[in-house]
Parts: structure tokens; C-alpha cells; sequence
């Protein structure tokens, strides 16, 4: 009899980890960063609508996203069981630095019980400030040589000078810097002196730009052979 | 509660024959990674649709950490992830596809869902992809679709 009422207890919880909800006001978070920003932070409030919940574990599977429950227990440790009615949230804190237009990543959220895991995802914007197109110049191997041109643009509330840059591949793609308008508009003026044989060369400039993630940019000229164009897929 | 032992110990000793019989009449579980072309979004690929490439039409872009990418990454294949310098990890692709043109990229990173591969495939495409041709994947399944394969 007592072994009865222990394997019923058993199935009881069971059963009510596994019913558990933690319903989530939204599984999206988007944020656009600002030019000098390099960590932002998205929230995703949660409430326990149903039994109570345990976080077996949250992982961002990125090193540039970082998560927490919040609040936290009254000792300080993290808060891992939930009790129906009790409301909190995952805060996340995204390390964007490395990041250019737009990137999501994801955090699993695993509960006790729950087959799936909760995927919370958070996409950024990251602004260009510094835009060249195109972001290659092409010409095909055996093919007519001629001037090329890429155009920097900055996409900012104050200039961006060009203070330094450099070709790694001045013998075949000698180019001019051109200044349209200082700190706003530039252009990269590409002649090829040899389209016999296929190559790349990378030209990097370095503004005054005071966030890190804008003081390198680089583009590339490129001679290459004639490509059969690979069949669309059907989806 | 020496008769409950003594039960408990039958039963998973049944359940033990039953699988082994089971497992030697229906063989190893599949672990290979569930894939259907038709349902991926775009710019997905599942690893059987790339098997029907020609593997010297492919450049296969490792989007993991170094250290992953090192220990096993595709052979041939080249790194370009989101944790390290852009730059220079764009110029070692552009002078492997200038060296070597191939007309499909598959990035590939852990698993299914890897923002990595996802970034790194679109940035690939935005920026260099039309200047030289060709298609950017991102392989569903990741790595580990490549390794379930092995």
C-alpha cells in the first residue's frame, strides 16, 4: 500500500512538471543599436500560468549572448522553480561588436518535463555607417580592362573621414582615392593593368570614426575567370 | 519489499532482451539528421541535396570557433565565423574562391538554428556573391549532419 501511494505520488508530480507553462509575452526580441554601442540588452517577461516550472538549463550556444533569470532568489542564486502565478524574465545581454546589418541568435531555454526546449530569439540591427558599393569591383580573366569605381558613402549624423589606406595589390590593381565630399562621400577608382591571369587584390582604409567597429573598412578588386552560373534551386 | 525487488529486477531484465532482440532484428537507431528540402526556408540546404552537387562545385565555409573548425572541420574547407576579425577572416575566403572559383558556398556551423552560419552566409552573399557568381547555403543540420553521416 505504501509502495502504491509512493509510485502515485511520483506519476503526480510527473505529470505536473510535465503540464507546467511558462508562457512568454514574446519569443522576439528586435533591437537596433546605436553606432557607439557595443552591448545591448533584450528582456523577455515571462509569467507560470499553469503548475510550477523548473529550469534544467538556458544556453545561448554563442559566446556573444549571455542570459539571466531575473529576479533572482532572496540568497542571491539564480531561480530555478517556479510557482504558478510567479512572473519573471530571461535578461539578455548581446555583445554586437563583432556584428554588422542584421544577426539573430537564439537562447534554449530547457523546463523539466518538456520535450522541446523554449527558443528565445534576439535579432539586431546594426547600423552601416560606412558603406561601399559595390563592396567588390569585378572584371573576367581575358576580358576588357577598364576603370571601375566603388563609392563609400557615410550614413551618419557627423562626417567620417578617410585617413589612411592602402592596396596589398598595387601592380595589377593600381587605384586613386577620390574625395567627393571630405567625410561623406568618397570614391575608389580601380584600373587593372593585367586581365590575363585571375587575382584579387583588397584595398583597407582607415577613418577617424570614433567607434572601433568603424575605423577599418575593406574592398576588394577582383580578376576572375568566367563562371557557369550554378542552377536555382527548387524549393 | 524483497518480492518488489525481485520484480523490479525481472522486468528490466525482460525489457534488456527485448531490446537487444529488437535492436538485432531492426538494426541501429537512424541518428542521421531528419532533413526535407521542400520545408527549409530559403538558402537552406540539407546535406543529401549538396551529396547530389559536384563536390569540386562546393567551398565549404566553416562558420564555428577556431578551435571547432581545427579539431573538424571539412576538408578543404575555409573559416569564417562571427567571433573573430571580419576582415581578415573575408580576405582568407577571397583568396580561396579567387584561387579556386567554385559557384556554391555551404555554410555550415554546430547545429540547426547556428545564427553563425545564417550571419555568415548572408553577409557572404550581400557582399560578394554577385560579383563572383555564386550561391551562399547555409547547411541544415550543421556540422552534426555531417558527422551523423560519417
Amino acid at each position: 500500500m505504501k509502495l502504491s501511494k509512493i509510485f502515485a505520488s511520483a506519476l503526480f508530480f510527473s505529470i505536473a512538471a510535465a503540464s507546467a507553462e511558462m508562457v512568454f509575452e514574446s519569443r522576439l526580441v528586435e533591437i537596433t543599436v546605436k553606432p557607439g554601442q557595443k552591448v545591448v540588452t533584450g528582456n523577455f517577461p515571462f509569467e507560470i500560468k499553469k503548475g510550477s516550472a523548473t529550469v534544467v538549463s538556458y544556453d545561448a550556444k554563442c559566446t556573444c549572448l549571455a542570459a539571466r533569470l531575473e529576479p533572482l532568489n532572496p540568497d542571491r542564486s539564480v531561480k530555478l522553480v517556479w510557482k504558478e502565478g510567479e512572473a519573471g524574465r530571461v535578461m539578455t545581454q548581446f555583445d554586437t561588436s563583432q556584428f554588422l546589418g542584421t544577426v539573430e541568435k537564439a537562447i534554449e531555454l530547457n523546463l523539466e518535463g518538456q520535450k522541446e526546449p523554449t527558443i528565445l530569439t534576439v535579432r539586431i540591427q546594426v547600423p552601416e555607417l560606412i558603406k561601399m558599393e559595390p563592396s567588390s569591383l569585378k572584371w573576367d580573366k581575358g576580358g576588357e580592362a577598364g576603370e571601375k569605381v566603388m563609392k563609400i558613402t557615410i550614413n551618419h549624423d557627423k562626417p567620417i573621414r578617410i585617413i589612411k589606406h592602402r592596396g596589398n595589390n598595387d601592380k595589377i590593381f593600381p587605384y586613386k582615392l577620390v574625395t567627393i565630399r571630405d567625410g561623406w562621400e568618397y570614391e575608389i577608382r580601380v584600373s587593372p593593368t593585367d586581365l590575363r591571369q585571375s587575382g584579387m587584390g583588397m584595398i583597407s582604409v582607415t577613418t577617424d570614426c570614433e567607434f572601433p567597429r568603424f575605423q577599418r573598412a575593406a574592398a576588394y578588386a577582383v580578376i576572375r575567370p568566367s563562371l557557369k552560373r550554378a542552377p536555382v534551386l527548387t524549393q | 519489499m524483497k518480492q518488489f525487488v525481485l520484480s523490479l529486477i525481472g522486468i528490466s531484465l525482460l525489457s534488456a532482451v527485448a531490446s537487444f532482440m529488437t535492436y538485432k532484428v531492426v538494426g541501429a537507431p537512424d541518428r542521421s539528421v531528419a532533413c526535407a528540402q521542400e520545408n527549409l526556408p530559403e538558402y537552406f540546404v540539407c546535406l543529401t541535396t549538396v551529396r547530389e552537387w559536384p563536390e569540386d562545385e562546393i567551398l565549404w565555409v566553416d562558420a564555428r570557433p577556431r578551435k571547432d573548425w581545427d579539431k573538424d572541420g571539412v576538408e578543404g574547407s575555409v573559416l569564417v565565423n562571427d567571433q573573430e576579425d571580419w576582415l581578415d577572416l573575408e580576405f582568407g575566403f577571397m583568396s580561396k574562391m579567387t584561387d579556386e572559383l567554385k559557384p556554391r558556398v555551404v555554410v555550415y556551423c554546430n547545429q540547426s538554428g547556428c545564427g553563425s552560419s545564417k550571419y555568415v552566409a548572408e553577409q557572404l552573399r550581400q557582399r560578394h556573391a554577385e560579383t563572383f557568381g555564386f550561391q551562399v547555403f547555409v547547411l541544415e543540420g550543421g556540422i552534426k549532419a555531417l558527422l551523423e553521416e560519417k
